[in-house]
């Protein structure tokens, strides 16, 4: 069976056809091809002749003339369009002409850095010895005997941030012959630096061309990156300097279908939909029926075997080597050969998670099954260009689950074609991630008064070079600071957090207490506190205790069906405004916050359903988050016109039988006179208003308890449900625009915090939703979504318009019950003055 | 913003920076170095910097130890391969220790202090530089690149690892060429490892002043481990008088240095003549002149320290290196005997040994099958780990089975 007749097929079943909800089909596209530009060394196009290649893409002839040209280049194409090309090609041309030049090649990860040497190598090797180019590895697993020779004779290096950062430049004088003559740094998949770890990158590559530059080298910088909204705004942030976008894809394309598959509801009051791994894994096991080879991406490890499971009892007919699973905890040689029998098609199909990365090469598949949006449209996007490498019709499938960015997404297939609405965001100047370079940088090389650190201007370096002297680290003289502590300061800062302060997580073991990983001190309040469940690497942990004087948290293993959701309290304690605008219906600001959270408890909530099954207080010390925000504040005028057109009073509450008695017996308790304002009954008919709302309530007897139940005057009462309304609306909205952002940030729900408040001081007393950077001093992300304010609301309300629910689920504002009432209604309606 | 409110908004922000008041100098009471050392200034082109500078007589003693080498460097030039160094070379020799401000390693850490000694004619002149802050690093590096003028080899205390990859990261981040590149290496503190380990709790340069040279320092001096920090607090507050000590200390790292090559080079040039009464001695340099390739010494070294009071781990490890030296050399008659006495104490390889040596050279199956058995019995009543039970067991039962073999034919 051919792809095409697989998809008739579906089309006409009832079980898949109406759960389709996007049908996209990229239609098939010619390569376009440039002859070799005269400047590429003719032993390169020898080299390339040899493997039937004769002309290039138009995108990698590009970037030989752009960097020709001396530009900086950042690329931007395809899965599988040759980008690797893009940057072996110009360096290998300049090698070849002049033996003693540099090129230092930076990945995100170990594995992809093996794949790339074998890539270079594989190429490089068939040059005559006369012309040989070196190349190596040099990160944490290089042997401590090969360094010295890589280190001298290496042409190119390939290593990864983090031992840039610990390992190579505070020990640049080793390095000196490489830095004298560094002529390219590549840095690969560059979008995978945003947030934190991108605010260390950005900050490390100052370190780098700092030092280059103390030996005499300016390197040029070649980029890739997935597809993302700013690849441009990303590359310039990254390397401080003016680089020049290849976006035009030359490579060809066979015709690609992406179907986005939403599992249908099973209850629509409580938004509940089937499982999107059961679904997903219906829908292989028919891929792999139909004979081709699929691969199908699971997100947690778990998933991968009940999907391995399901998909080997379906197919009893096909031996278990050809079914395979693919995860970390698979060891190196297990997964090479599952790689190599995907290359070969013995292997039918691999239930991978993101741990099959790009880089490893397992040939072309056709057909890959997404079950769940793997957090960016970048990532979804990469993992769909596993089908269909070469040309040929393919076939990739992303199966959501019942969250809101992926309901969201269910309706919006054009992020996956065309443009990205994904922005990478990083925050080189966020002041505590800056201090700890600064002095790594001081640790490298003594700084004077007139120096500068990347774009950072020498008043603003000098303020962290005295406070750096003045805590004894630096010394200061003649204008010039100096190293002096007996410190290493780049051993104590991982790239990967913004406060080099962690809590250690314990987990006792037969062989003593083992350290599992490690969380931030300020994440480790709502992370790690007492009875968390903590999950690492698909294995759950129940909290013990987290003490934080001494910076550990206990934690056992355990095997529940639930994990915990913290509850806390924010107020926002201090907060000064640097923007603000009029925008329609609204004012949006952005400034700087003093954000104090406490926990105080969590509920335990039941895997797949998550349906609450319990709860617990948690006793922590308030956290004090500097950081900064943006918030909008509604205009009076909005609330005013809501009110007038919420038919509230009109909805036909069914009260108990015994509601006549009830009521009795509360105007008598309230002296038959309004609680708010003291009106008596003499002249009007008193209202008994329920204080939390009836329908919040699952039983009529505990929303009727006496407690619950307040006497208001009409007036009074009015202003009482609207304000209900009101903030249930501003909950609902907030709920949304939590589960959104990540969308447009690139970051995940951890990295932003939501605040609101009807009667908020940030907003001249009215109501307010804040947004701010969950990370202290920020990295940009608040920032952002100020200026894409517009955009945001817009999506916020179409995620709510399109949910078919009745009044909010976990897909749109939130479920019933959670934050006041669902409020979907009145959240939909607050959108729709905004926008 | 200056650096008060950068500090207020790190710290609010959870940045742990120090609190503590640093010291400051003082206003009145000043003590700058050259007011307490009787050194002077050194002028450079990079600017002045301090230098104490003494000399020692021809026949000082160090200890029990004479400072001036008169046996040949032989052995120690084959040991750091650099066997074109000769007596002759003694003027161009130079003794090497820096303090610095601390072991993080890296660019980094200075080296604020650097002394350096140097036999000239009949004296031994020591000069030790100190930067009075690290501005004044270039003329530091200056002056001892003018001090180490002309150099044929350095002699240091762990330098290979330490001191002179830190001079290199110096030299290199002023921009200046290092004086050390294709400069021949002593380490003795290879050496000492070499010649001592065995015989001391450890080789550092304390211990082997007070075990083999036989001094022992004055009160003037400072335990190493605070010198960075004593070096941190001169710096902020300018008062040099605990500088006295870190000068003390280095110059009797240097002349130490002189001492133990003076007894080095004495030792490996007459080994039977010096120590002949200590064991543990011989059988050190024993495995030294191994590794240097003199078996024949070797043998004879071995010989003797077996003969005398070896503790009883060392004994059978040497007499193991001194069977494995005759296999070696294919003197099975001389090795024979050793293995046999090793077999009587159970020591399994001996066995093996034993076997090998009739299976293949005399190829007496009988007699190699029955020190298999031997080996055997000897393994059941030693008390081994499991695995390495299991992988004796199998390597014998292996052997045997193949001996039953030949021997059926």
């Amino acid at each position: 069976m051919d792809i095409k007749s697989l998809l008739s097929h579906w089309r006409s079943d009832p079980a898949i056809a109406p759960n389709v909800v996007s049908w996209q089909v990229q239609p098939q596209r010619n390569a376009v091809y440039e002859p070799f530009p005269p400047y590429l060394d003719q032993r390169l196009q020898d080299l390339l002749a040899q493997e039937g290649i004769s002309s290039l893409y138009s995108h990698q002839v590009r970037a030989l003339s752009e960097l020709n040209d001396q530009h900086h280049i950042a690329i931007v194409t395809a899965t599988a369009s040759g980008k690797t090309l893009c940057y072996n090609l110009p360096v290998l041309n300049v090698l070849l002409n002049q033996p003693q030049a540099r090129a230092l090649y930076l990945f995100p990860t170990k594995a992809l850095t093996q794949d790339q040497l074998a890539n270079l190598r594989q190429l490089t090797d068939r040059l005559d010895q006369d012309h040989s180019i070196t190349s190596h590895i040099y990160d944490g697993d290089t042997p401590t005997h090969a360094r010295q020779l890589i280190r001298k004779q290496s042409q190119i290096i390939m290593t990864n941030p983090d031992m840039l950062h610990t390992g190579i430049l505070p020990h640049h004088t080793a390095w000196k012959d490489f830095f004298n003559t560094l002529s390219f740094v590549i840095i690969d998949e560059m979008h995978m630096y945003r947030g934190v770890f991108g605010s260390h990158v950005a900050n490390v590559i100052r370190r780098l061309k700092r030092i280059a530059r103390f030996y005499g080298a300016q390197p040029q910088f070649i980029l890739t990156s997935a597809t993302i909204a700013n690849p441009q705004e990303l590359a310039e942030k990254l390397i401080e300097e003016p680089v020049t976008l290849i976006d035009q894809d030359g490579a060809p394309q066979g015709q690609r279908h992406f179907l986005i598959y939403n599992p249908p509801l099973v209850d629509q009051k409580l938004g509940l939909r089937k499982s999107s791994l059961l679904e997903g894994a219906l829908l292989a096991s028919e891929t792999i029926r139909s004979g081709f080879q699929t691969i199908v991406f699971g997100r947690t490890r778990r998933s991968i075997e009940l999907i391995l499971t399901y998909l080997r009892d379906r197919h009893p007919d096909l031996p278990a080597g050809t079914l395979r699973g693919y995860r970390s905890g698979y060891l190196r040689d297990e997964r090479r050969n599952i790689e190599e029998g995907l290359r070969k098609g013995i292997v039918r199909a691999v239930v991978a998670t993101s741990a099959l990365e790009l880089g490893i090469d397992i040939g072309d598949l056709e057909a890959a099954v997404i079950i769940g949006y793997p957090g960016s449209i970048a990532a979804t996007r990469q993992e769909a260009g596993r089908a269909g490498r070469k040309g040929n019709t393919s076939l990739a499938i992303l199966v959501t689950a019942a969250n809101a960015m992926d309901q969201y997404l269910a309706h919006h297939p054009e992020f996956f074609f065309e443009r990205s609405p994904e922005q990478a965001l990083l925050e080189a100047d966020n002041l505590l991630i800056l201090l700890q370079h600064i002095r790594c940088a001081a640790f490298e090389l003594p700084f004077a008064v007139d120096h500068s650190f990347g774009k950072i201007k020498p008043t603003k370096l000098q303020a962290f070079l005295e406070l750096l002297s003045n805590s004894g680290e630096l010394f200061k003289q003649d204008d010039r600071y100096y190293w002096i502590a007996d410190q290493y300061p780049a051993a104590d800062i991982s790239l990967r957090s913004a406060s080099p302060d962690n809590i250690s997580l314990l987990v006792e073991t037969s062989n003593g207490l083992k350290t599992v990983g490690q969380v931030d001190r300020l994440s480790s309040y709502w992370m790690v506190h007492p009875d968390a469940i903590y999950i690492h690497e698909g294995q759950p942990y129940l909290v013990e205790d987290l003490d934080l004087e001494a910076g550990v948290a206990h934690m056992r293993q355990v095997a529940l069906d639930y994990y915990t959701h913290p509850r806390s309290e924010t107020t926002i304690a201090d907060y000064s405004c640097t923007k603000e605008t009029q925008a329609k219906g609204c004012k949006k600001f952005f400034g700087e916050l003093t954000v104090v959270n406490q926990v105080i408890g969590y509920q335990k909530i039941r895997w797949f359903t998550r349906e609450h099954i319990g709860s617990g207080e948690v006793h922590l010390p308030p956290t004090r988050l500097d950081t900064v925000g943006y918030w909008l504040a509604i205009d009076e005028a909005v609330i005013t016109q809501l009110r007038s057109e919420m038919l509230w009073n009109s909805d036909p509450n069914d009260y108990e039988q015994d509601w006549s008695n009830i009521r009795q017996k509360v105007l008598k308790r309230d002296d038959h006179r309004c609680k708010v304002c003291g009106a008596s009954s003499a002249n009007q008919t008193l209202h008994v208003h329920h204080i939390q709302p009836l329908r919040s309530f699952s039983n009529l007897a505990a929303a009727n308890k006496l407690q619950n139940l307040i006497t208001l005057c009409p007036t009074c009462h009015q202003l009482a449900e609207q304000n209900i309304r009101i903030r249930s609306g501003l909950a609902g909205f907030a709920y949304v625009l939590g589960n959104l952002t990540p969308l447009l940030l690139m970051s995940t729900r951890e990295d932003i915090g939501i605040h609101t408040d009807p009667q908020s001081p940030l907003g001249n007393g009215q109501p307010t939703i804040v947004i701010y950077d969950n990370i202290p001093g920020g990295i940009g992300l608040s920032e952002r979504i100020y200026d894409q304010h517009e955009l945001l609301l817009r999506q916020v309300f179409e995620t709510i318009s399109t949910c078919p629910c009745l009044d909010g689920c976990p897909s749109c504002v939130g479920p019933i019950g959670e934050d006041g009432y669902g409020g979907k209604k009145e959240a939909q309606a607050l959108l729709a003055a905004l926008i | 913003m200056d650096w008060e409110t950068l500090s207020e908004k790190l710290r609010s922000m959870g940045m742990v920076l120090a609190k503590d008041e640093l010291p400051r100098p003082h206003k009145k009471q000043k003590h700058p170095i050259e007011t307490l050392i009787p050194g002077e200034f050194i002028e450079t082109i990079h600017g002045q910097v301090f230098c104490l500078t003494q000399s020692y007589p021809i026949d000082y003693a160090h200890g029990s130890t004479n400072i001036f080498p008169h046996s040949p460097f032989t052995h120690l030039a084959c040991y750091a391969k650099a066997p074109h160094i000769t007596l002759a070379n003694l003027q161009n020799i130079v003794f090497l220790d820096t303090e610095t401000t601390g072991l993080a390693g890296g660019t980094g850490t200075l080296a604020f202090m650097v002394g350096a000694g140097r036999f000239q004619g009949d004296t031994f002149v020591l000069s030790q530089f100190f930067m009075r802050h690290p501005g004044e690093e270039a003329a530091l590096l200056a002056a001892l690149d003018c001090f180490l003028t002309p150099l044929d080899a350095v002699v240091t205390y762990n330098g290979k690892s330490y001191d002179i990859p830190l001079l290199n990261t110096r030299y290199t981040i002023q921009g200046f060429a290092t004086p050390f590149t294709d400069i021949a290496h002593f380490d003795l503190l290879m050496i000492a490892r070499r010649l001592w380990r065995d015989k001391l709790p450890d080789c550092s340069l304390g211990t082997i002043e007070t075990e083999i040279l036989g001094l022992s320092r004055t009160d003037a001096e400072v335990p190493g481990y605070l010198i960075p920090e004593m070096y941190l607090q001169y710096l902020r507050t300018q008062d040099a008088r605990p500088m006295g000590g870190i000068f003390y200390h280095n110059a009797v790292d240097i002349l130490s240095l002189a001492a133990l090559l003076t007894h080095a080079t004495d030792l490996l040039a007459a080994p039977f003549e010096k120590q002949s009464d200590d064991a543990v001695n011989l059988a050190s340099m024993g495995k030294l002149f191994e590794f240097l390739g003199d078996e024949k010494l070797a043998a004879a070294l071995y010989e003797h320290s077996i003969q005398q009071d070896l503790p009883d781990g060392l004994y059978w490890k040497t007499l193991k290196r001194f069977a494995y030296l005759y296999k070696r050399q294919k003197d099975y008659p001389s090795a024979l005997p050793l293995w046999e006495k090793a077999a009587q104490a159970d020591k399994l390889y001996a066995f093996e040994e034993l076997a090998m040596y009739y299976e293949h050279k005399t190829k007496d199956y009988p007699q190699a099958i029955q020190w298999v058995n031997a080996a055997f019995a000897s393994l059941e009543k030693l008390n081994l780990f499991k695995y390495e039970y299991q992988d004796w067991s199998d390597r014998l039962s292996h052997r045997l089975q193949r001996l039953t073999r030949k021997n059926q034919f």
